[in-house]
């Protein structure tokens, strides 16, 4: 175990762990945009930045916690000036890309500041232009209808994560933007929606309707649950996975009642925990993101 | 077949003309995804433009997912992701072109072309783009075509500049000398090495006198391989007899770019400037041959006008201390032998020798050197970090990713003695255990490239690279990386990044690369001027350098002084020479009888030092306390004439393009900082403005990822600090004392004309009359406020006003 100091208490944490989740531990509140469970930390957003200092009396850096590990004797500030201004600075810069989020809306409530007063009006990242006539639509962006995206970058990793690698970030400074490759709808897309059901400002937009999901400007056939007749999973993931996990086609697209349903005809009176090993709500992708 | 049958077959025609040539690059690349940046650089040479059919193929090609091609591809400036004319303009907006008029330029070009930069003529003919520094700071304003360069362009001549362009006229580029390949011995021992250069010593003591043509990228852009060429001719002319004994060479920059092309006459060391092809035969006749000066071609001394016989007496020479540079100028940078001749590889073979591997990071922490690329961190230090890192092999990379606008000392240094950068490479992977190097080398820097290119390939074929270097148990060998076009690559971690084929993204750090750097391997990341550093140490020996400098910062430090200064050029000092020194004694002062206003040092994430400060010893502390940074060493001189708030919105939109995008601090944050600084300029900013403009600089440099961001507001911190007033006259009285910002500035004629008429003809748009030799007038309503009368008149005879002061001054008179 380790010894810290977090705003004046000690703390106890284990060897390689995140400040951030120490803190949150303890019951402090750090916000955050680009952290997300299943993929290494970024440090991208500067949302959860702490004040650290490797003694008492030394100075003080601003880090992110979400990269920042715990050292013996570390003394951690959660709250100062130096972290309220860059948390009011990043909320009230990003509310530039994403005016209508709610997420962001609300954040910049907690973090106060200036933030919460009256952005600026947007600026429309430029395009990258493949050869194109000037002004060309980006195919892939036909459902960015959403609140604008804050380059948090949750969804590329999630994509490569997953081994798809359909989208990306492309450009780079204020101009980056995420679209499939030279803008056009990806064709390596599978239609798992991980990053619309990611995406902290719901800007990724998922539509589903007749059997058919709409995203990143592509169209997917949905498969029916073999029981119950409800649209499952895209037929090109639930293909893919069904080779590379050994699965049946049957077996991946059942919906998460059916297949409760017949692994409890199955198994008997097995509790109902022991089938969400296979595949339920948030199940399809659990296998893939790892 | 239908109408429409033609166009298809035409399009699966180029697709399928596409596919061969990019088929022909991966199979001489290898298809392995670490050659993703190499292959788009090819792709990109060959096609013009990188069309997204090209990508497909080269993510299949490489195994490389599209998405990530298309990230790397659109990553770099050095990609196009549109088509491009045939002929591409480049105007240099690095920050010593800036302050002399690049942006003049540029609108000019703009103007004649009909387009904007980034765009492309109709007709297909000419693309114009700016780019952020060629490293010809002291030829500013430079436009480049190819291996066409054009130096101190004024905007008035850019219509005629490229009207040439079109025509073709190609002269002076010349690929660096035909291939020509010189027997080279296999060095298997010291003693090899050792008996070459008795050998080569003997016969470089051959010539009577040698004419020293500089090569470098200035010289070469004012016309120095011509002078050499025709000096050659004249040699070879003048009779069998008196030939003997007289030579010319092509060395590499001399350092006095701004009076290229400069040719040295040896043994007399006498210096000739501004040489002209048809000045070759009087220099063959009368210096070569009978060791007579030419009084026309000698430099004048910039304070007294006296003319000066041999260079070392001249001031901008006479104050340095040439340490690093001892070879800049005096030797042939295609040739080992040369490099050999004049005691190169020397220390190499003693260190092989003699000292074991913890020895050398000994001497060189004993030496006190600290890393030139700009942070200062010890070498020494940083070697035995790596040495004693856990994992088996390691890495040394050499940083020659110059990004800073104005700063051209690595750039210089590999054109001018590639070997001595080399060698010092190799001594450094004996230090850290490394068996494997790579160069890095900006694309902008074609030059640089081709010595370096050519240097490691002498090396290697003369065995001082590959297998048992000289007899020892040593394995080294490197090679070489093209950059992209990004500045940020300039940083460690995204300069690691993008070897590996990635986007140039910095990482956090730690971990640090010394312990898991490029391919997850220790790794050190020297900056060319180190290295050459290194050598030069284990030459003299770590005690004498040391006893060069200051108490924290040892030996010399090669700065390039560019800018608003009447010598300009690269330059080396010891540490602790004071910037006043500098400025004055080397740079000859400011010019035309200006005002010297502020020294900007240490690249875009330096600061601007007021006159007040320019006492102060150049040393990594001293600079820190006045808010600048050593950096990698530009010093640029701006006179009244430059407005600082404008400086601070300069350098923050360079910065804001060349952020990588990661995080939002920096990607954003210096977005809405140069929107903000934009209002001071144009005048719309409110008495809050500024506060608000201080405190977003002080969040970008809080809490950016890396030192791209967290560097960034220097500019506009040091310049609020020492320059507050200017601000607020912006603000407050609407006014631009410097008589740079267009929509506040406004000229008049005053009581000092004598209507010499000199501003009558300077003005572009004819908006100034009167009779010569009686006072002038300014018509307002069609000036448009470039301040080129101001520039040229010597009397102080016009006024910068804010636009009340000339409104109030009108009713004045009216009533």
């Amino acid at each position: 175990m380790i010894e810290l100091r977090l705003d004046g208490e000690l703390v106890l944490a284990s060897e390689g762990e995140r400040l951030l989740d120490v803190a949150r531990r303890v019951g402090r509140r750090i916000p955050t945009l680009c952290d997300h469970p299943a993929v290494e930390p970024e440090g991208a957003c500067r949302l959860c930045v702490v004040e650290v200092r490797d003694r008492a009396e030394g100075p003080g850096r601003v880090v992110p916690s979400c990269l920042e590990r715990v050292q013996p004797g570390l003394d951690v500030r959660t709250v100062t000036q130096e972290v309220k201004l860059v948390r009011q600075t990043v909320v009230r810069l990003l509310l530039r890309r994403a005016p209508e989020s709610a997420a962001l809306r609300s954040l910049a409530e907690e973090v106060g500041g200036k933030s919460s007063e009256a952005v600026r009006e947007p600026t429309e990242p430029a395009e990258i232009n493949w050869g194109k006539s000037s002004g060309a639509v980006w195919a892939s962006e036909e459902n960015a209808g959403g609140a604008g995206c804050v380059l948090c970058g949750i969804c590329t990793r999630l994509c490569a994560a997953a081994g798809y690698d359909a989208i990306s970030i492309q450009g780079r400074g204020a101009e980056a933007r995420v679209s499939g490759p030279g803008g056009e709808p990806p064709e390596a897309c599978t239609g798992c929606g991980v990053c619309a059901r990611a995406c902290p400002t719901g800007h990724i937009l998922l539509a589903e309707s007749g059997g058919v999901r709409r995203i990143w400007g592509r169209r997917f056939e949905m498969i029916r649950c073999g029981g119950c007749g409800e649209a499952t999973l895209p037929r090109e993931l639930a293909e893919l996975e069904s080779r590379r996990l050994g699965v049946t086609l049957v077996e991946l697209t059942h919906c998460p009642t059916c297949k409760r349903r017949s692994s409890a005809e199955k198994f008997g009176e097995l509790p109902a925990r022991r089938t969400r090993e296979g595949l339920s709500e948030s199940g399809p992708m659990k296998g893939v993101a790892r | 077949m239908t109408a429409m049958g033609a166009p298809v077959d035409s399009i699966d025609a180029m697709s399928s003309d596409i596919a061969k040539r990019v088929d022909r690059i991966l199979q001489k690349r290898g298809a392995q995804s670490g050659q993703l940046i190499h292959v788009l650089q090819d792709v990109n040479d060959e096609l013009g433009w990188l069309p997204l059919e090209s990508l497909r193929l080269v993510a299949d090609g490489l195994g490389v997912p599209l998405s990530r091609v298309a990230s790397v591809s659109t990553f770099y400036k050095a990609f196009s992701t549109r088509p491009r004319g045939r002929r591409i303009v480049r105007v240099c907006m690095g920050t010593a072109c800036y302050v002399r008029g690049a942006r003049e330029v540029t609108e000019e070009a703009t103007r004649e072309l009909g387009i904007q930069s980034g765009e492309t003529t109709a007709d297909g003919e000419m693309t114009l783009e700016t780019v952020n520094c060629l490293g010809a700071c002291a030829l500013g304003p430079v436009m480049v075509s190819g291996s066409v360069v054009i130096g101190h362009l004024e905007a008035g001549a850019v219509g005629k500049a490229l009207e040439e362009l079109k025509r073709g006229n190609q002269e002076g580029a010349r690929a660096l000398g035909g291939e020509c390949v010189e027997q080279l011995p296999e060095l298997k021992s010291p003693e090899d090495l050792q008996s070459w250069r008795n050998q080569t010593r003997g016969r470089a003591s051959g010539p009577v006198r040698q004419a020293l043509v500089c090569a470098g990228t200035g010289c070469r852009a004012a016309g120095a391989v011509k002078v050499s060429e025709a000096l050659a001719r004249w040699i070879e002319a003048s009779g069998s007899e008196s030939r003997i004994g007289l030579e010319v060479k092509e060395t590499g920059c001399h350092g006095f770019c701004e009076k290229g092309p400069l040719v040295v006459v040896r043994p007399e060391e006498t210096l000739y400037v501004g040489v002209k092809e048809s000045d070759a035969s009087e220099i063959v006749e009368r210096t070569l041959a009978r060791g007579e000066p030419i009084s026309r071609l000698l430099c004048a001394d910039a304070s007294s006008r006296r003319r000066v016989l041999r260079w070392p007496e001249l001031p901008f020479y006479a104050e340095q201390r040439r340490v690093v540079l001892r070879n800049a100028g005096r030797i042939d940078p295609a040739s080992l032998t040369d490099y050999v001749a004049s005691g190169g590889y020397d220390a190499l073979s003693r260190v092989l020798r003699t000292m074991s591997p913890e020895g050398v990071i000994e001497e060189i922490a004993r030496s006190g050197l600290r890393g030139r690329g700009g942070a200062g961190y010890p070498t020494g230090l940083k070697w035995k970090r790596c040495a004693e890192a856990v994992g088996g092999n390691r890495v040394i990379v050499c940083n020659g990713d110059e990004g800073d606008p104005g700063a051209y000392m690595d750039r210089s240094l590999i054109e001018a003695d590639p070997h001595s950068v080399l060698e010092g490479m190799i001594i450094g992977a004996y230090a850290i255990g490394a068996t494997t190097g790579h160069i890095y080398i900006r694309h902008e820097y074609p030059l640089a490239l081709e010595q370096m290119g050519r240097a490691v390939s002498e090396a290697r074929r003369a065995g001082l690279l590959g297998r048992a270097i000289l007899g020892s148990r040593m394995d080294f060998d490197v090679s070489m990386t093209r950059g992209g076009g990004a500045f940020v690559c300039g940083e460690e971690t995204a300069l690691l990044a993008s070897i590996e084929g990635k986007p140039g993204r910095p990482r956090p750090r730690p971990p640090y690369p010394t312990e898991r750097g490029l391919f997850d391997l220790p790794t050190v990341i020297n900056n060319v001027e180190t290295l050459a550093s290194v050598t030069r140490i284990l030459e003299m020996g770590a005690a004498a350098y040391a006893a060069i400098g200051t108490e924290r910062s040892k030996g010399t430090k090669i700065f390039s002084l560019v800018g608003k200064a009447r010598n300009t050029g690269l330059v080396e000092v010891p540490m602790g020479t004071s910037i006043r020194d500098l400025v004055e004694k080397v740079g000859g002062g400011v010019p035309r009888g200006r005002k010297l206003k502020a020294v900007q040092i240490g690249g875009p994430s330096g600061g601007c030092l007021p006159e007040s400060e320019l006492d102060r010893p150049v040393d990594y502390e001293a600079l820190g306390e006045a808010g600048a940074i050593m950096g990698s060493g530009g010093i640029i001189v701006m006179d009244d004439r430059t407005c600082m708030v404008d400086v601070a919105r300069y350098f923050t939109d360079f910065l804001e393009k060349e952020s990588c995008g990661k995080c939002t601090p920096c990607r954003d944050g210096l977005r809405e900082l140069r929107e903000n600084l934009e209002t001071v300029t144009l005048g719309r900013a409110t008495a809050g403005g500024l506060d608000e403009i201080e405190e977003m600089a002080r969040a970008i440099g809080l809490g950016s990822l890396c030192g791209l961001g967290r560097t960034a507001v220097n500019p506009v911190l040091s310049t609020l600090r020492h320059f507050r007033a200017e601000y607020l006259s912006h603000v407050e009285d609407g006014k631009c004392p410097a008589g740079v910002c267009r929509e506040l500035a406004r000229f008049r004629v005053n009581e000092r004309c004598n209507g010499c008429g000199l501003c009558r003809e300077a003005c572009p748009v004819n908006a100034i009359s009167g009779e010569t030799r009686s006072p002038h007038a300014i018509a307002q309503e069609s000036c448009v406020r470039c301040g080129a009368c101001l520039d040229v008149c010597h009397r102080g005879g016009i006024d910068i006003l804010s636009r009340r002061e000339l409104e109030e001054a009108a009713m004045e008179v009216a009533s």
